[in-house]
Protein backbone atom coordinates (compact mmCIF):
# COMPACT_ATOMS: atom_id res chain seq x y z
CA UNK A 1 0.00 0.00 0.00
CA UNK A 2 2.54 2.37 0.92
CA UNK A 3 4.41 1.93 -2.76
CA UNK A 4 0.67 2.71 -4.69
CA UNK A 5 1.04 6.12 -2.31
CA UNK A 6 4.32 6.70 -3.12
CA UNK A 7 3.31 6.73 -7.27
CA UNK A 8 0.95 9.07 -6.11
CA UNK A 9 3.13 12.01 -7.58
CA UNK A 10 2.90 10.25 -10.88
CA UNK A 11 -0.12 9.64 -10.90
CA UNK A 12 -1.78 13.06 -10.46
CA UNK A 13 1.18 14.12 -12.83
CA UNK A 14 -0.83 11.35 -15.16
CA UNK A 15 -4.50 12.26 -14.44
CA UNK A 16 -4.33 16.32 -13.81
CA UNK A 17 -1.43 16.79 -16.01
CA UNK A 18 -1.57 14.16 -19.07
CA UNK A 19 -5.49 13.82 -19.03
CA UNK A 20 -6.63 17.61 -18.63
CA UNK A 21 -9.06 19.11 -20.98
CA UNK A 22 -6.79 19.22 -23.90
CA UNK A 23 -5.74 15.74 -23.46
CA UNK A 24 -9.71 15.03 -23.41
CA UNK A 25 -10.50 17.79 -26.50
CA UNK A 26 -8.10 16.60 -28.89
CA UNK A 27 -8.07 12.69 -28.26
CA UNK A 28 -12.00 12.65 -28.30
CA UNK A 29 -11.84 14.46 -31.52
CA UNK A 30 -9.14 12.94 -33.38
CA UNK A 31 -10.69 9.48 -33.21
CA UNK A 32 -14.29 10.98 -34.34
CA UNK A 33 -12.48 12.68 -37.35
CA UNK A 34 -10.07 9.99 -37.54
CA UNK A 35 -11.07 6.96 -36.20
CA UNK A 36 -7.67 4.98 -34.31
CA UNK A 37 -5.32 6.39 -37.01
CA UNK A 38 -3.30 8.69 -34.41
CA UNK A 39 -2.83 6.24 -31.61
CA UNK A 40 0.54 6.20 -32.29
CA UNK A 41 1.22 9.81 -31.85
CA UNK A 42 -0.31 9.36 -28.44
CA UNK A 43 2.62 6.75 -27.88
CA UNK A 44 5.28 9.37 -28.99
CA UNK A 45 4.03 12.24 -26.39
CA UNK A 46 3.96 9.54 -23.88
CA UNK A 47 7.63 8.99 -24.25
CA UNK A 48 8.29 12.45 -24.41
CA UNK A 49 6.85 13.12 -21.40
CA UNK A 50 8.09 10.14 -19.42
CA UNK A 51 11.59 10.94 -20.79
CA UNK A 52 11.89 14.28 -19.77
CA UNK A 53 9.76 14.24 -16.36
CA UNK A 54 12.22 11.70 -15.44
CA UNK A 55 15.17 14.01 -16.56
CA UNK A 56 13.75 17.17 -14.55
CA UNK A 57 12.91 15.08 -11.67
CA UNK A 58 16.33 13.52 -11.65
CA UNK A 59 17.53 17.31 -11.77
CA UNK A 60 15.50 18.41 -8.76
CA UNK A 61 16.55 15.07 -6.95
CA UNK A 62 20.10 15.99 -7.20
CA UNK A 63 20.07 19.52 -7.18
CA UNK A 64 17.35 19.94 -4.76
CA UNK A 65 16.43 22.45 -7.21
CA UNK A 66 13.72 22.46 -9.49
CA UNK A 67 13.45 23.23 -13.11
CA UNK A 68 13.07 26.42 -13.02
CA UNK A 69 15.28 27.32 -10.62
CA UNK A 70 18.01 25.40 -12.24
CA UNK A 71 17.21 27.02 -15.35
CA UNK A 72 17.92 30.66 -14.15
CA UNK A 73 21.02 29.29 -12.42
CA UNK A 74 23.11 27.25 -15.08
CA UNK A 75 21.73 28.71 -17.97
CA UNK A 76 21.91 32.92 -16.80
CA UNK A 77 18.83 35.61 -16.47
CA UNK A 78 17.96 36.40 -20.16
CA UNK A 79 17.46 32.89 -20.90
CA UNK A 80 15.55 32.11 -17.66
CA UNK A 81 13.11 35.38 -18.05
CA UNK A 82 12.40 34.45 -21.93
CA UNK A 83 11.72 30.51 -20.40
CA UNK A 84 9.78 32.23 -17.41
CA UNK A 85 7.44 34.67 -19.79
CA UNK A 86 6.89 31.82 -22.13
CA UNK A 87 5.41 29.44 -19.51
CA UNK A 88 3.46 31.39 -17.58
CA UNK A 89 1.90 32.71 -20.75
CA UNK A 90 0.81 29.02 -21.41
CA UNK A 91 0.26 28.44 -18.01
CA UNK A 92 -2.32 31.27 -17.82
CA UNK A 93 -4.56 29.96 -20.95
CA UNK A 94 -3.87 26.46 -20.06
CA UNK A 95 -5.76 27.47 -15.82
CA UNK A 96 -8.40 29.16 -17.74
CA UNK A 97 -9.19 26.06 -19.96
CA UNK A 98 -9.08 23.56 -17.31
CA UNK A 99 -11.46 26.10 -14.97
CA UNK A 100 -13.73 26.30 -18.07
CA UNK A 101 -13.34 22.67 -18.18
CA UNK A 102 -14.57 21.88 -14.35
CA UNK A 103 -17.70 24.11 -14.32
CA UNK A 104 -18.62 22.18 -17.66
CA UNK A 105 -18.43 19.25 -16.28
CA UNK A 106 -20.18 20.12 -12.75
CA UNK A 107 -22.85 21.55 -15.40
CA UNK A 108 -23.33 18.15 -17.21
CA UNK A 109 -23.56 16.89 -13.60
CA UNK A 110 -25.89 19.08 -12.05
CA UNK A 111 -27.42 21.39 -14.50
CA UNK A 112 -26.88 24.91 -12.64
CA UNK A 113 -25.72 27.76 -14.56
CA UNK A 114 -22.24 28.56 -15.94
CA UNK A 115 -21.20 31.47 -13.95
CA UNK A 116 -22.47 30.19 -11.10
CA UNK A 117 -20.20 26.93 -11.45
CA UNK A 118 -17.50 28.83 -12.06
CA UNK A 119 -17.22 31.03 -9.04
CA UNK A 120 -17.95 27.42 -7.70
CA UNK A 121 -15.22 26.14 -9.12
CA UNK A 122 -12.77 28.28 -8.22
CA UNK A 123 -13.54 28.82 -4.73
CA UNK A 124 -13.78 24.95 -4.88
CA UNK A 125 -10.43 25.15 -5.92
CA UNK A 126 -9.08 27.36 -3.38
CA UNK A 127 -10.11 26.09 -0.36
CA UNK A 128 -8.62 22.40 -1.25
CA UNK A 129 -5.56 24.18 -1.85
CA UNK A 130 -4.87 25.81 0.85
CA UNK A 131 -6.54 23.35 3.73
CA UNK A 132 -5.27 20.42 2.14
CA UNK A 133 -1.25 19.27 2.36
CA UNK A 134 -0.04 18.79 -0.80
CA UNK A 135 0.42 14.93 -0.68
CA UNK A 136 -3.76 14.46 -0.17
CA UNK A 137 -4.10 16.46 -2.82
CA UNK A 138 -2.32 14.10 -5.16
CA UNK A 139 -3.84 11.38 -3.37
CA UNK A 140 -7.59 12.92 -3.83
CA UNK A 141 -6.91 13.96 -7.51
CA UNK A 142 -5.01 11.40 -8.39
CA UNK A 143 -7.08 8.35 -7.33
CA UNK A 144 -10.93 10.04 -7.82
CA UNK A 145 -9.60 10.89 -11.17
CA UNK A 146 -8.73 7.57 -11.95
CA UNK A 147 -12.78 6.46 -12.49
CA UNK A 148 -11.45 7.93 -15.88
CA UNK A 149 -10.76 4.20 -16.46
CA UNK A 150 -14.04 3.97 -16.90
CA UNK A 151 -13.94 5.18 -20.82
CA UNK A 152 -11.46 2.38 -21.38
CA UNK A 153 -14.41 0.17 -20.43
CA UNK A 154 -16.74 1.76 -22.86
CA UNK A 155 -14.19 1.33 -25.40
CA UNK A 156 -14.09 -2.08 -24.68
CA UNK A 157 -17.86 -2.67 -24.87
CA UNK A 158 -18.53 -0.71 -28.04
CA UNK A 159 -16.44 -3.81 -29.44
CA UNK A 160 -13.84 -1.83 -31.26
CA UNK A 161 -12.60 -3.57 -34.68
CA UNK A 162 -8.76 -4.60 -33.04
CA UNK A 163 -7.28 -5.03 -36.01
CA UNK A 164 -7.66 -1.29 -36.96
CA UNK A 165 -6.63 -0.62 -33.25
CA UNK A 166 -3.67 -2.33 -33.86
CA UNK A 167 -2.75 -0.67 -37.25
CA UNK A 168 -3.36 2.52 -35.33
CA UNK A 169 -0.40 2.31 -33.72
CA UNK A 170 1.95 1.74 -36.53
CA UNK A 171 3.23 5.35 -38.09
CA UNK A 172 1.57 6.63 -41.55
CA UNK A 173 0.51 9.08 -43.32
CA UNK A 174 -2.96 9.62 -44.64
CA UNK A 175 -4.12 9.62 -48.19
CA UNK A 176 -6.50 13.00 -47.67
CA UNK A 177 -6.69 15.67 -45.12
CA UNK A 178 -3.01 15.85 -44.62
CA UNK A 179 -3.02 19.11 -43.16
CA UNK A 180 -6.19 18.23 -40.59
CA UNK A 181 -4.37 14.67 -39.50
CA UNK A 182 -0.94 16.92 -39.11
CA UNK A 183 -3.05 19.17 -37.37
CA UNK A 184 -4.40 16.61 -34.77
CA UNK A 185 -1.18 15.13 -34.63
CA UNK A 186 0.54 18.13 -33.37
CA UNK A 187 -2.15 18.79 -30.60
CA UNK A 188 -1.98 15.55 -29.09
CA UNK A 189 2.00 15.77 -29.05
CA UNK A 190 1.25 18.73 -27.43
CA UNK A 191 -0.97 17.74 -24.93
CA UNK A 192 0.65 15.35 -23.45
CA UNK A 193 3.44 17.29 -23.14
CA UNK A 194 2.48 21.02 -22.10
CA UNK A 195 5.27 22.69 -20.10
CA UNK A 196 3.45 22.94 -16.76
CA UNK A 197 3.63 18.98 -16.31
CA UNK A 198 7.22 19.18 -16.16
CA UNK A 199 6.92 22.30 -13.71
CA UNK A 200 5.10 20.88 -11.55
CA UNK A 201 6.87 17.40 -11.37
CA UNK A 202 10.41 18.71 -10.83
CA UNK A 203 8.47 20.87 -8.05
CA UNK A 204 6.61 17.89 -6.62
CA UNK A 205 10.04 15.99 -6.23
CA UNK A 206 11.15 18.90 -4.00
CA UNK A 207 7.75 19.28 -2.39
CA UNK A 208 8.01 15.42 -1.42
CA UNK A 209 11.81 15.92 0.03
CA UNK A 210 13.02 13.21 -2.75
CA UNK A 211 17.02 12.67 -2.21
CA UNK A 212 19.32 10.44 -4.75
CA UNK A 213 17.61 7.30 -3.02
CA UNK A 214 14.60 7.84 -4.66
CA UNK A 215 15.73 8.13 -8.20
CA UNK A 216 14.00 4.70 -8.84
CA UNK A 217 10.88 5.98 -7.44
CA UNK A 218 11.40 8.89 -9.72
CA UNK A 219 11.49 6.78 -12.69
CA UNK A 220 8.42 4.95 -11.82
CA UNK A 221 6.42 7.96 -11.17
CA UNK A 222 7.15 9.18 -15.05
CA UNK A 223 6.84 6.10 -16.34
CA UNK A 224 3.78 4.23 -14.57
CA UNK A 225 2.01 7.50 -14.06
CA UNK A 226 2.60 9.10 -17.80
CA UNK A 227 1.79 5.41 -19.47
CA UNK A 228 -1.44 5.28 -17.02
CA UNK A 229 -2.22 8.96 -18.69
CA UNK A 230 -1.45 7.48 -22.36
CA UNK A 231 -3.42 4.13 -21.69
CA UNK A 232 -6.72 6.92 -20.71
CA UNK A 233 -5.87 8.46 -23.99
CA UNK A 234 -5.80 5.89 -25.90
CA UNK A 235 -8.86 4.42 -24.40
CA UNK A 236 -10.49 8.13 -25.15
CA UNK A 237 -9.79 8.35 -28.52
CA UNK A 238 -10.86 4.48 -29.42
CA UNK A 239 -13.88 5.19 -27.82
CA UNK A 240 -14.76 8.25 -30.12
CA UNK A 241 -13.52 6.03 -33.12
CA UNK A 242 -15.39 2.95 -32.29
CA UNK A 243 -19.00 5.61 -31.62
CA UNK A 244 -18.50 8.60 -33.47
CA UNK A 245 -16.64 8.03 -36.12
CA UNK A 246 -19.00 5.53 -38.17
CA UNK A 247 -21.78 8.05 -37.52
CA UNK A 248 -19.66 11.38 -39.03
CA UNK A 249 -20.27 13.13 -35.38
CA UNK A 250 -17.64 15.90 -34.85
CA UNK A 251 -17.44 16.71 -31.11
CA UNK A 252 -18.31 20.30 -30.27
CA UNK A 253 -18.59 19.94 -26.58
CA UNK A 254 -17.82 18.21 -23.33
CA UNK A 255 -20.87 16.94 -23.17
CA UNK A 256 -20.03 14.85 -26.61
CA UNK A 257 -17.30 12.79 -24.34
CA UNK A 258 -19.80 12.24 -21.73
CA UNK A 259 -22.12 10.46 -24.37
CA UNK A 260 -19.28 8.46 -25.25
CA UNK A 261 -19.50 6.31 -21.95
CA UNK A 262 -23.47 7.21 -21.61
CA UNK A 263 -23.96 4.91 -24.71
CA UNK A 264 -21.95 1.91 -23.89
CA UNK A 265 -22.72 2.03 -19.96
CA UNK A 266 -25.59 4.03 -19.51
CA UNK A 267 -26.40 5.92 -16.21
CA UNK A 268 -23.21 4.65 -13.96
CA UNK A 269 -21.05 5.22 -16.88
CA UNK A 270 -22.04 8.41 -17.73
CA UNK A 271 -21.76 9.86 -13.98
CA UNK A 272 -18.64 8.18 -13.40
CA UNK A 273 -16.61 9.64 -16.58
CA UNK A 274 -17.93 13.00 -15.42
CA UNK A 275 -16.30 12.56 -11.86
CA UNK A 276 -13.26 11.33 -13.54
CA UNK A 277 -13.21 14.27 -16.10
CA UNK A 278 -13.90 16.61 -13.20
CA UNK A 279 -11.36 15.33 -11.25
CA UNK A 280 -8.54 15.32 -13.66
CA UNK A 281 -9.39 18.51 -15.01
CA UNK A 282 -9.20 19.65 -11.53
CA UNK A 283 -6.05 17.99 -10.84
CA UNK A 284 -4.92 20.11 -13.66
CA UNK A 285 -5.77 23.53 -12.85
CA UNK A 286 -4.21 23.15 -9.62
CA UNK A 287 -1.35 21.65 -11.43
CA UNK A 288 -1.09 24.58 -13.58
CA UNK A 289 -2.04 27.02 -10.76
CA UNK A 290 1.26 25.51 -8.82
CA UNK A 291 3.40 25.58 -11.75
CA UNK A 292 2.42 29.62 -12.08
CA UNK A 293 3.72 30.48 -8.76
CA UNK A 294 6.31 28.29 -8.65
CA UNK A 295 8.01 29.26 -11.88
CA UNK A 296 7.78 32.80 -10.44
CA UNK A 297 9.19 32.34 -6.96
CA UNK A 298 12.06 29.98 -8.10
CA UNK A 299 12.59 32.38 -10.78
CA UNK A 300 12.78 35.45 -8.40
CA UNK A 301 14.31 32.81 -5.36
CA UNK A 302 11.47 33.40 -3.32
CA UNK A 303 10.67 30.87 -0.75
CA UNK A 304 8.21 28.70 -2.02
CA UNK A 305 6.37 25.39 -1.28
CA UNK A 306 3.16 23.86 -0.23
CA UNK A 307 4.52 21.94 2.39
CA UNK A 308 5.17 25.64 4.13
CA UNK A 309 2.81 28.03 5.59
CA UNK A 310 1.69 30.17 3.82
CA UNK A 311 2.71 33.04 6.11
CA UNK A 312 6.08 31.23 5.64
CA UNK A 313 6.25 31.34 1.76
CA UNK A 314 3.17 34.60 1.43
CA UNK A 315 4.45 35.17 -2.54
CA UNK A 316 4.23 31.89 -3.51
CA UNK A 317 0.75 31.28 -1.87
CA UNK A 318 -0.71 35.03 -3.78
CA UNK A 319 1.30 33.29 -6.85
CA UNK A 320 -1.22 30.43 -7.47
CA UNK A 321 -4.49 32.68 -5.94
CA UNK A 322 -3.40 35.12 -8.69
CA UNK A 323 -3.53 32.18 -10.98
CA UNK A 324 -6.88 30.76 -9.99
CA UNK A 325 -8.04 34.68 -9.97
CA UNK A 326 -6.33 35.22 -13.68
CA UNK A 327 -7.84 32.14 -15.20
CA UNK A 328 -11.50 33.04 -13.57
CA UNK A 329 -11.27 36.56 -15.17
CA UNK A 330 -10.19 35.21 -18.70
CA UNK A 331 -12.89 32.47 -18.91
CA UNK A 332 -15.35 34.14 -17.25
CA UNK A 333 -15.65 36.89 -20.19
CA UNK A 334 -18.01 34.37 -22.16
CA UNK A 335 -15.15 32.69 -24.54
CA UNK A 336 -15.56 29.46 -24.83
CA UNK A 337 -13.75 27.20 -22.62
CA UNK A 338 -13.26 24.28 -25.43
CA UNK A 339 -11.53 26.70 -27.55
CA UNK A 340 -9.46 28.67 -24.92
CA UNK A 341 -8.49 24.79 -24.40
CA UNK A 342 -7.78 24.47 -28.53
CA UNK A 343 -5.67 27.63 -28.46
CA UNK A 344 -3.22 26.73 -25.17
CA UNK A 345 -2.35 23.21 -26.43
CA UNK A 346 -1.63 25.18 -29.71
CA UNK A 347 0.27 28.17 -28.45
CA UNK A 348 1.95 25.60 -25.52
CA UNK A 349 3.46 23.68 -28.41
CA UNK A 350 5.00 27.12 -29.91
CA UNK A 351 6.91 27.50 -26.71
CA UNK A 352 8.07 24.03 -26.20
CA UNK A 353 11.68 24.25 -27.04
CA UNK A 354 11.83 27.03 -24.29
CA UNK A 355 10.91 24.51 -21.65
CA UNK A 356 12.50 21.43 -22.94
CA UNK A 357 15.96 22.63 -24.80
CA UNK A 358 17.10 24.14 -21.07
CA UNK A 359 15.95 20.83 -19.41
CA UNK A 360 17.94 18.67 -21.90
CA UNK A 361 20.82 21.03 -20.81
CA UNK A 362 21.10 21.02 -17.24
CA UNK A 363 20.38 17.44 -17.36
CA UNK A 364 23.45 16.91 -19.39
CA UNK A 365 25.95 19.04 -17.32
CA UNK A 366 28.42 17.59 -15.26
CA UNK A 367 29.40 19.83 -13.19
CA UNK A 368 25.79 20.09 -11.86
CA UNK A 369 24.56 17.03 -11.80
CA UNK A 370 28.12 14.90 -11.53
CA UNK A 371 27.59 11.06 -12.09
CA UNK A 372 23.38 11.83 -12.29
CA UNK A 373 23.77 13.71 -15.45
CA UNK A 374 22.33 12.16 -18.71
CA UNK A 375 24.11 8.67 -20.10
CA UNK A 376 24.06 7.48 -23.46
CA UNK A 377 20.42 5.94 -23.32
CA UNK A 378 18.64 9.09 -21.94
CA UNK A 379 19.99 11.36 -24.71
CA UNK A 380 19.34 9.63 -27.33
CA UNK A 381 15.25 9.36 -26.24
CA UNK A 382 15.89 13.06 -25.19
CA UNK A 383 18.02 14.47 -28.40
CA UNK A 384 15.37 12.42 -30.04
CA UNK A 385 12.17 14.04 -29.08
CA UNK A 386 13.40 17.56 -28.77
CA UNK A 387 13.95 16.77 -32.14
CA UNK A 388 10.13 15.91 -32.68
CA UNK A 389 9.18 19.48 -30.77
CA UNK A 390 11.41 21.45 -32.63
CA UNK A 391 9.59 20.00 -35.80
CA UNK A 392 5.82 20.88 -34.60
CA UNK A 393 6.90 23.87 -32.37
CA UNK A 394 7.20 25.31 -36.28
CA UNK A 395 4.83 23.77 -37.60
CA UNK A 396 1.82 24.53 -34.72
CA UNK A 397 0.82 27.71 -36.10
CA UNK A 398 1.18 27.58 -40.03
CA UNK A 399 -0.90 24.31 -39.31
CA UNK A 400 -3.56 25.84 -37.24
CA UNK A 401 -4.09 29.03 -39.76
CA UNK A 402 -4.49 26.39 -42.51
CA UNK A 403 -6.68 23.89 -40.72
CA UNK A 404 -8.73 26.99 -39.38
CA UNK A 405 -8.24 25.43 -35.79
CA UNK A 406 -8.97 21.65 -37.29
CA UNK A 407 -12.22 22.86 -38.71
CA UNK A 408 -11.41 21.83 -41.82
CA UNK B 1 -0.19 61.64 -47.34
CA UNK B 2 0.15 59.00 -49.57
CA UNK B 3 1.80 57.35 -47.09
CA UNK B 4 -1.43 57.71 -44.38
CA UNK B 5 -4.58 56.76 -46.73
CA UNK B 6 -2.73 53.42 -47.76
CA UNK B 7 -2.47 51.95 -44.23
CA UNK B 8 -6.00 53.26 -44.00
CA UNK B 9 -7.54 51.77 -46.77
CA UNK B 10 -5.97 48.46 -45.61
CA UNK B 11 -7.49 48.75 -42.31
CA UNK B 12 -10.81 49.39 -43.46
CA UNK B 13 -10.61 46.60 -45.86
CA UNK B 14 -9.56 43.86 -43.27
CA UNK B 15 -12.49 45.44 -40.57
CA UNK B 16 -14.86 44.77 -43.64
CA UNK B 17 -13.72 41.50 -44.27
CA UNK B 18 -13.64 40.84 -40.53
CA UNK B 19 -17.17 42.14 -39.95
CA UNK B 20 -18.77 39.44 -42.43
CA UNK B 21 -18.22 41.41 -45.51
CA UNK B 22 -18.41 38.02 -47.23
CA UNK B 23 -22.00 37.42 -47.44
CA UNK B 24 -22.53 34.44 -49.46
CA UNK B 25 -22.40 30.80 -48.89
CA UNK B 26 -19.75 28.77 -50.99
CA UNK B 27 -20.03 25.26 -52.24
CA UNK B 28 -17.54 24.74 -49.41
CA UNK B 29 -18.76 26.61 -46.43
CA UNK B 30 -22.21 24.44 -47.90
CA UNK B 31 -20.89 21.25 -47.42
CA UNK B 32 -19.50 22.08 -44.29
CA UNK B 33 -22.35 23.07 -42.73
CA UNK B 34 -24.03 20.38 -44.22
CA UNK B 35 -21.77 18.22 -42.14
CA UNK B 36 -22.11 19.82 -39.04
CA UNK B 37 -25.69 19.46 -39.15
CA UNK B 38 -25.82 15.76 -39.99
CA UNK B 39 -23.02 15.27 -37.09
CA UNK B 40 -25.39 17.12 -34.22
CA UNK B 41 -28.80 15.79 -36.20
CA UNK B 42 -26.59 12.19 -35.46
CA UNK B 43 -25.32 12.56 -31.86
CA UNK B 44 -28.81 14.56 -30.85
CA UNK B 45 -30.15 10.90 -31.99
CA UNK B 46 -27.78 9.22 -29.59
CA UNK B 47 -29.07 11.12 -26.80
CA UNK B 48 -32.57 10.50 -27.19
CA UNK B 49 -32.28 7.03 -27.43
CA UNK B 50 -30.56 7.47 -24.39
CA UNK B 51 -33.30 9.23 -22.79
CA UNK B 52 -35.82 6.74 -24.25
CA UNK B 53 -34.51 4.38 -22.97
CA UNK B 54 -34.07 5.69 -19.30
CA UNK B 55 -29.97 5.45 -19.36
CA UNK B 56 -29.10 9.07 -18.95
CA UNK B 57 -30.14 12.18 -16.74
CA UNK B 58 -32.34 14.71 -17.29
CA UNK B 59 -29.45 17.74 -16.23
CA UNK B 60 -27.00 15.68 -18.63
CA UNK B 61 -29.81 15.64 -21.33
CA UNK B 62 -31.05 19.28 -20.92
CA UNK B 63 -27.06 20.71 -21.07
CA UNK B 64 -26.14 18.72 -23.68
CA UNK B 65 -29.27 18.75 -25.86
CA UNK B 66 -29.25 22.93 -25.16
CA UNK B 67 -25.34 23.00 -26.30
CA UNK B 68 -26.36 20.90 -29.67
CA UNK B 69 -29.46 23.01 -30.30
CA UNK B 70 -27.17 26.12 -30.21
CA UNK B 71 -25.04 24.65 -32.37
CA UNK B 72 -27.68 24.01 -34.85
CA UNK B 73 -28.89 27.48 -34.53
CA UNK B 74 -25.81 28.62 -34.93
CA UNK B 75 -25.18 26.28 -38.54
CA UNK B 76 -29.17 27.58 -39.36
CA UNK B 77 -27.80 31.34 -39.42
CA UNK B 78 -24.84 30.80 -41.39
CA UNK B 79 -26.94 28.99 -43.98
CA UNK B 80 -29.09 31.49 -44.05
CA UNK B 81 -26.99 34.02 -46.04
CA UNK B 82 -28.05 33.55 -49.94
CA UNK B 83 -25.73 31.47 -52.22
CA UNK B 84 -24.81 31.58 -56.18
CA UNK B 85 -27.81 30.79 -58.24
CA UNK B 86 -26.93 26.35 -58.45
CA UNK B 87 -26.38 26.74 -54.71
CA UNK B 88 -29.45 28.37 -53.46
CA UNK B 89 -31.70 25.49 -53.30
CA UNK B 90 -29.77 23.36 -51.66
CA UNK B 91 -28.80 25.95 -48.86
CA UNK B 92 -32.84 26.44 -48.82
CA UNK B 93 -32.90 22.79 -47.50
CA UNK B 94 -29.86 22.76 -45.51
CA UNK B 95 -31.17 25.58 -43.63
CA UNK B 96 -34.42 24.03 -43.19
CA UNK B 97 -32.74 21.03 -41.56
CA UNK B 98 -30.84 23.12 -39.28
CA UNK B 99 -33.79 24.80 -38.03
CA UNK B 100 -35.70 21.17 -37.87
CA UNK B 101 -32.75 19.79 -35.91
CA UNK B 102 -32.45 22.98 -33.79
CA UNK B 103 -36.63 22.50 -32.91
CA UNK B 104 -36.24 18.75 -32.42
CA UNK B 105 -33.41 19.06 -29.52
CA UNK B 106 -35.22 22.13 -28.01
CA UNK B 107 -38.52 19.89 -27.64
CA UNK B 108 -35.46 17.48 -25.52
CA UNK B 109 -34.05 20.40 -23.65
CA UNK B 110 -37.75 21.13 -22.76
CA UNK B 111 -38.72 17.48 -21.61
CA UNK B 112 -35.28 15.83 -20.39
CA UNK B 113 -36.55 13.12 -18.57
CA UNK B 114 -39.95 12.11 -20.86
CA UNK B 115 -39.26 8.36 -22.40
CA UNK B 116 -42.36 9.34 -25.10
CA UNK B 117 -40.54 13.05 -26.49
CA UNK B 118 -37.23 11.12 -26.41
CA UNK B 119 -38.65 8.40 -28.76
CA UNK B 120 -40.35 11.05 -31.06
CA UNK B 121 -37.01 13.60 -30.98
CA UNK B 122 -35.22 10.71 -31.86
CA UNK B 123 -37.22 9.35 -34.62
CA UNK B 124 -37.14 12.31 -36.49
CA UNK B 125 -33.44 13.47 -35.82
CA UNK B 126 -32.96 9.94 -37.24
CA UNK B 127 -34.46 10.76 -40.43
CA UNK B 128 -32.55 14.10 -40.41
CA UNK B 129 -28.94 12.57 -39.90
CA UNK B 130 -30.15 9.86 -42.76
Amino acid sequence: MKKIFEIALGILAAIGGFVDIGDIVFNVAAGAMFGFELLWVVVIGVGAIVTYSEMCGRVAVVSQRAVMDAVRERLGYRVGLVSLVAGQLVNLLTIAAEIGGIALALQLLAGLPFRVLLVLAVLGLGIVIWALPFEWIERVFGYVGLTMLVFAVAALKLNPDWNSVASGFVPHVPSQDVALYAFFAVGLIGAATVPYEVYFYSSGAIEERWTPKDLGLNKANAIIGYSLGGFLSCALMIMAGALFYPRGITPESLGTVGLGAEVPLGQVGLVLALIGVLFAVGGAAIDSAFSGAYNVAQFFGWEWGKYRRPVDAPRFTVGWMAMLVAGFLIVVTGVDPIQVTEYSVIFSVVALPLTYVPILLVANDRAYMGRHANGRIANVFGIGYLAVILVISVAAIPLMIITNMGQG
Amino acid sequence: MRRVTLPILLLVAVAVAACGGSSTVSAEQLEKQRETVHSIAAEGALLAADVERGRSTPPFAKIHSGDLSDLADRAAKALANPAGPSLDAERRREEARAVAVSDALAQLLAHPDDPGVASTVRRKLERLSG
